[in-house]
């Protein structure tokens, strides 16, 4: 058994015959607006579709501020896919030999013990034992 | 040109469902509009097969009771229910079927109209006013009674 309200009884108007001209006159029952309503409503439209202009630019600004933002932290503070690399300027005549002999001179050095290792020095500059 | 075609057509229709619903010439033109501009902005969400005239008066309706609901909460429209009196009715036409509205307090008219009018059952009335079964059945028979005393017959049940 349904529940009582499904069981649907739509307005009977044989019981009244009052009720039912009041029925097809309510559901026929049109009314004419007033001129200005058309005005409004058009206003409204045209706000509407005013508004929706200007939404569609303020979003490409937004992503295009957000393109540019992200782009400058991308080439400028992150060097290694910086367009203009650090690249090594030509040595000067005569500076590629002192390198040369700079390298042999720490290789020959490399031997040696590194400070903090080995015998060390003391606070007062001493050797220690 | 499209819209304006529209509104000529339609127009009419809503601002008569509307106005069934508030008793204020202004207030119903307000919903109208509303009701209008969300159906001409929302004309794609309109079911293929669907008629448009039903579709319409829907909207105007919960337009209307959007307005009512902000003008005072729903419980309070069956709280105030004042006496109101009109002679019995002859000849009924339809600006008289409005006036007889108009008298009655909102929570009869409100339901009266959902209920005969749009044809809505008491279950969906609970549901869209958040009010009880027999709340809209009870609402509903004192609407009705009111309404046959006026028009001059006596309403059987």
């Amino acid at each position: 058994m349904s529940a009582p309200d499904d069981n649907h009884q739509p307005f009977r108007p044989e019981y009244s015959p009052g009720l039912r001209a009041l029925q097809q006159e309510g559901l026929a029952f049109e009314k004419q607006p007033r001129p200005e309503a058309w005005d409004r409503l058009q206003a409204q439209l045209a706000g509407r579709s005013s508004r929706r202009q200007l939404k569609r630019p303020t979003a490409v600004y937004r992503i295009a501020l957000a393109a540019a933002v992200v782009t400058a932290i991308w080439f400028g503070f992150w060097p290694a896919t910086s367009p203009t690399r650090l690249t090594m300027a030509p040595l000067p005549p005569g500076e590629e030999a002192y390198y040369r002999d700079y390298l042999a001179a720490a290789t020959h050095l490399s031997g040696y013990a590194r400070i903090g290792e080995g015998p060390g020095i003391s606070a007062q500059g001493n050797p220690e034992d | 040109m499209a819209q304006r075609l529209f509104y000529e057509r339609y127009a009419p229709l809503v601002l008569g469902t509307c106005r069934r619903y508030l008793e204020n010439d202004q207030e119903a033109e307000d919903a109208m509009v509303q009701a209008l501009y969300k159906a001409l902005t929302r004309l794609d969400t309109l079911h293929s097969g669907a008629s448009l005239r039903a579709w319409l008066r829907r909207i105007a309706v919960n337009e209307c009771l959007m307005l009512l609901r902000q003008r005072r909460p729903v419980q309070d429209w069956f709280e105030d229910v004042e006496e109101r009196t009109a002679g019995p009715q002859e000849g009924l036409q339809a600006r008289d079927l409005i006036r007889l509205l108009d008298r009655l307090p909102t929570g009869y008219r409100t339901i009266f109209n959902l209920y005969v009018m749009e044809g809505y059952r008491h279950r969906e009335i609970g549901e869209l006013l958040g009010i009880s079964i027999h709340t809209s059945k009870s609402q509903l028979l004192q609407a009705r009674r009111k309404l046959a005393a006026w028009l001059g017959k006596p309403l059987s049940e």
